[in-house]
């Protein structure tokens, strides 16, 4: 079996995983593990560049930030949420206009205040 | 069979000696018909409504109204190009059934220039890959021979126009994807200025780079699409203001630098159209080529694939099946379901990139990859500023090699590796050109990359038109 890289370790795997949302079979870690190890050795090359004098880009075209006026003329149409009929192909998901989601909190106790135990970091 | 450019398809329609219906039939033919289908180009073919649309058009015209500039012409955008109406799955499993709530402005454009939309064409999903074969439908296959990769992540759209199915098709260009399967598949593949072509309606996968781009037999139609698509979209803050996209007039001078650190350890294909490309550049009067020296290049993959993967990670959190997606009919709380829906969402190389973004943005890492990452950025920048005082336009071949075997490449970091030539561009936001060597006949197809300073767009395609009339390519026979 390849040695797994050492550029990463599998409990970062398993955290970046848990970060991302994403769940990982055990075969999954290893692979990944090997993969984005490699990746990172390649990337690491960065290390050795010299970026002395140069501060970091954000975005290319040399674009600020906007601000628009604090008035309360109408927003553009593109600012505007959609119209219900837009919305229609997501219909079954509309309670009243609003999105039904699962409950985002675990069941807690009544008299107590909520912990942090949802976070996931 | 030669194909025909668009403005002239267009104005047959306009003079009624041809019709929508006619065209569209045939290129709805041809998408159905067993070559189309053999390399697997369409994630869906919208035969009804481009049927409606082409009807709609040849009313109009009966009717005395004027058409548009595009009339009745056929096309296929990537499906990662929202499309009202329709689905747009980005190739991946958790939007395999997301219909489209609205229609992105690139694609509105052209529809109000009255071109018809026949379907939507494969990707890697969401875009992340340069082969095509990263996708929930299977790979694409190339038509210029089809036990080869067309390219990615825009090889549908490639193999669209490549196939003679219709005249041309949108991709989307984010670190090449659609000047790599143009220079694989043979044909023009270009990426505009970032910001020239609204974002507005595309899934986003690196916003500070993805470029609406187009893939076309000519660079002349090239022009003619962006001239309808550009111009400054409210619904997208980064776009720009066009400027002139016809070559600069009296600019008949021109100094070209070859960029040294691309024109090693190439394919013996590849050095050798570029040596033909040489060639016939030199047989131009007043063209000049010289060597360029931009050592901050070996620098650009690896800031590429840390700066990508972090915006990757940010623009792919929407996705946890909450308000749209697929749901896999997952229950509990809110945490786990997203979790269970994007596990079955993604496909692998979606979460290779996503924990990597995850990685070199995490505190700890910051400072060390993204925080750098974008140092090396703006010296990248600056290089190519430098560089562009000195001469008027760069050159390089698209890719070290030419298309490669179906499965051949599995290892990530080697599929990375196909990207070395496009990446800088994209990091830069400069336009760049993909041009099949030696005309659209050429076997194996190999494209000459032609980059220009920001805005420069006009500059890269005037280039692109002199090497394709020296050529007489983009006229010929495919075979």
């Amino acid at each position: 079996m390849p040695e797994p890289n050492p550029a990463i370790s599998r409990q970062t795997v398993r955290s970046l995983a848990r970060l991302a949302h994403i769940d990982l079979t055990p075969a999954e870690e290893a692979s990944y593990q090997r993969e984005l190890g490699a990746i990172l050795e390649f990337v690491n090359q960065l290390e050795q560049a010299d970026v002395s004098g140069y501060q970091p880009l954000h975005q290319v075209g040399g674009l600020t930030n906007r601000w628009r006026a604090d008035d309360d003329k109408p927003l553009a149409p593109a600012q505007q949420p959609p119209p219900a009929d837009l919305l229609e192909p997501l219909a079954g998901r509309l309670v009243d206009g609003q999105f039904k989601v699962p409950r985002p909190l675990a069941e807690l106790p009544s008299d107590d205040i909520p912990s942090n135990e949802a976070d996931p970091n | 069979m030669k194909p025909t450019p668009i403005d002239q398809l267009a104005r047959a329609v306009q003079a009624g000696d041809e019709t929508a219906a006619g065209l569209v039939d045939r290129a709805l033919a041809a998408a159905a018909g067993p070559e189309a289908a053999g390399l697997n180009i369409f994630t869906e073919i919208l035969a009804d409504s481009a049927r409606a649309a082409a009807d709609k058009i040849d009313r109009k015209r009966q009717a005395g109204k004027s058409l548009g500039r595009l009339a009745g012409v056929p096309f296929a955008v990537k499906d990662n190009f929202l499309v009202g109406g329709t689905k747009t799955t980005a190739a991946a499993p958790i939007l395999d059934s997301f219909t489209a709530p609205y229609t992105g402005t690139c694609v509105q454009r052209l529809l109000e220039e009255d071109a018809v939309l026949i379907g939507k064409t494969n990707l890697d999903a969401f875009a992340h890959g340069t082969t095509t074969e990263n996708s929930g439908f299977g790979p694409t296959k190339n038509p210029a021979d089809p036990a080869l990769v067309p390219g990615g992540s825009s090889g549908g759209s490639a193999a669209a126009v490549a196939a003679g199915v219709c005249p041309f098709a949108l991709g989307t260009d984010t670190g090449g994807s659609v000047r790599l399967p143009a220079s694989f598949c043979g044909v023009v593949g270009y990426k505009p200025t970032y910001g020239l072509l609204s974002r507005y309606g595309l899934v986003a996968m690196a916003s500070s780079t993805d470029c609406p781009a187009t893939l076309t037999n000519s660079s002349a139609e090239a022009v003619r699409l962006a001239e309808i698509m550009a111009g400054i979209d409210p619904a997208d803050g980064t776009t720009i203001d066009p400027g002139r996209l016809a070559p600069p007039p009296g600019k008949k001078q021109l100094r070209l630098g070859l960029i040294s650190q691309f024109d090693r350890k190439l394919e013996p294909a590849v050095a050798a159209a570029l040596e033909e490309a040489r060639t016939a550049i030199a047989g131009q009067d007043g063209l000049e080529v010289m060597p360029v020296d931009l050592p901050s290049l070996d620098l650009a993959l690896a800031c590429y694939y840390i700066l990508v993967p972090a915006e990757i990670s940010s623009n792919l959190s929407r996705y946890d099946g909450l308000r749209y997606g697929a749901t896999g009919g997952a229950a509990g709380q809110a945490g786990a379901v997203m979790t269970a829906n994007r596990s079955a969402g993604f496909l692998a190389e979606n979460k290779r990139r996503i924990m990597l973004g995850t990685y070199v943005l995490s505190s700890g890492y910051y400072d060390a990859y993204f925080d750098r990452a974008q140092r090396v950025r703006q010296r990248l920048v600056d290089d190519f500023a430098r560089v562009f005082g000195e001469v008027d336009l760069l050159l390089s071949p698209v890719a070290p090699m030419t298309a490669f075997p179906l499965g051949s490449k599995t290892d990530p970091l080697a599929l990375y590796q196909v990207d070395l030539m496009t990446v800088p561009a994209s990091l830069a936001g400069l336009p760049a050109v993909s041009l099949p060597i030696g005309g659209l006949q050429r076997r194996p197809p190999v494209g000459l990359q032609l980059i220009g300073p920001a805005g420069g767009d006009g500059a890269v395609l005037g280039l692109a038109r002199r090497l394709e009339d020296a050529w007489g390519g983009n006229r010929e026979e495919r075979p």
